[in-house]
């Protein structure tokens, strides 16, 4: 079914529609959801909570395209996730200046996907929160200091801890470049 | 970080070690998105006619609040009171009630209309939209009874008047008209209230 006729379904609440629009975006989602959260218990009721909001808000949603929707889609999901957290006080922001560690992105930027994704996943939820807003996201510090609500120089000095993580994990597991 | 980010947006599937299952994901959003369906629904219309019978009702209890009037508000003086043992009856539909003292000589008259006045002893009468009750000492025959009702705190006279009608010796017909204010949206307007007692000497 094409996009706009599957979203005029969803809205009029065509069942199979629905299960469409699910079928097509669950697993980006899920992995989503679980780059965020801890579990994927919870990365599947934010999940659905997520396709909840998603339903809903389609009736007042302007479809432009589909890079647009996904987007827009993509939006209510990190929030649904980043409101979990904040709901089961998992956040926890190291408010210590972290020293600056000079970390080189091209390392990240050449570790298979599969790889990363698993030690972003096993990152503290402090660092991992961030990381994922500023590298994955790209979100601003000042945006994912609102987000947050903590300053500019902890969402950066928490992104550095972040990738002196992952720095280190490559290091130790010997993790082959892509 | 650009190639890290679109590596990790462009990733298919599910993760490898991943037991999630697709499908028991559907099912629970289902049971949500069942649950939400089968809820009540209430029409537009009928949610716009429920806040005007609200709004309604809201109104109407604040203009009958406003138009009570405080007991303090009003003075009623008795001039020229005459006791006897006389029994007090009524002869005016919008009478109702009358009760009579231990000693008969004190009778409330209390009637249907829009206002009610209740005297004391120390004269103090109270007035709402209610009803109109008037305690008061029971003249004798060829007696003038007068009521003169004053609004505190200037004491400003507001109405009174009382005609007799002797129909004979033993009966006689007192009319009262009595001008109270009614209190509408905080307007002050007069409204004339008028009685009719009829009492019997011994």
């Amino acid at each position: 079914m094409k996009e706009q006729l599957l979203i005029q379904a969803c809205i009029k609440g065509d069942r199979k529609a629905q299960n469409e629009l699910y079928n097509e975006f669950a697993d980006r989602f899920f992995r989503l959801c679980l780059r965020y959260l801890s579990s994927e218990e919870l990365a599947e009721d934010v999940l659905v909570e997520g396709f909840l909001k998603i339903f809903k808000g389609l009736k007042d949603f302007q479809y432009e395209n589909t890079q647009r929707f996904q987007a827009w889609m993509k939006k209510i999901m990190i929030n649904e996730c980043l409101m979990q957290l904040r709901k089961t006080k998992m956040i926890t922001i190291n408010l210590e200046d972290a020293p600056q560690i000079m970390v080189d992105d091209d390392i990240l930027d050449h570790i298979a996907a599969e790889d990363i994704y698993q030690m972003i996943t096993e990152l503290p939820q402090g660092y991992r929160t961030v990381f994922n807003l500023y590298v994955i996201e790209g979100f601003k510090h000042q945006e994912i200091g609102e987000m947050l609500n903590i300053s500019e120089g902890t969402s950066k000095s928490q992104l550095n801890k972040a990738k002196a993580l992952l720095k280190s994990a490559i290091t130790k597991q010997g993790i082959k470049y892509g | 970080m650009d190639k890290l980010r679109s590596k990790i947006e462009n990733m298919n599937g599910l993760p490898p070690n991943s037991s999630w299952s697709k499908d028991q994901g559907w099912k629970k959003l289902e049971s949500r998105l069942e649950k939400k369906s089968k809820r009540i629904f209430i029409p537009i219309w009928s949610r716009w006619a429920a806040g005007l019978i609200l709004l309604g009702t809201l109104t109407y209890l604040l203009v009958n609040k406003s138009s009570e009037i405080s007991l303090e508000d009003y003075v009623l003086t008795q001039i020229e009171p005459e006791t006897s043992g006389s029994p007090f009856s009524t002869a005016n539909n919008q009478v109702n009630k009358i009760d009579l003292s231990d000693d008969s000589k004190k009778a409330t008259s209390s009637m249907s209309s829009p206002s009610q006045i209740a005297r004391s002893e120390t004269a103090s009468i109270h007035v709402s939209n209610r009803a109109l009750s008037l305690p008061m000492e029971i003249p004798t025959v060829d007696s003038i009874y007068r009521l003169e009702i004053r609004k505190r705190p200037d004491y400003a006279a507001i109405a009174d008047l009382i005609a007799e009608n002797n129909s004979n010796e033993k009966e006689r017909l007192i009319q009262l008209k009595i001008n109270t204010p009614s209190f509408n949206k905080g307007a002050v307007s007069a409204s004339s209230l008028s009685f009719t007692t009829k009492f019997q000497t011994p």
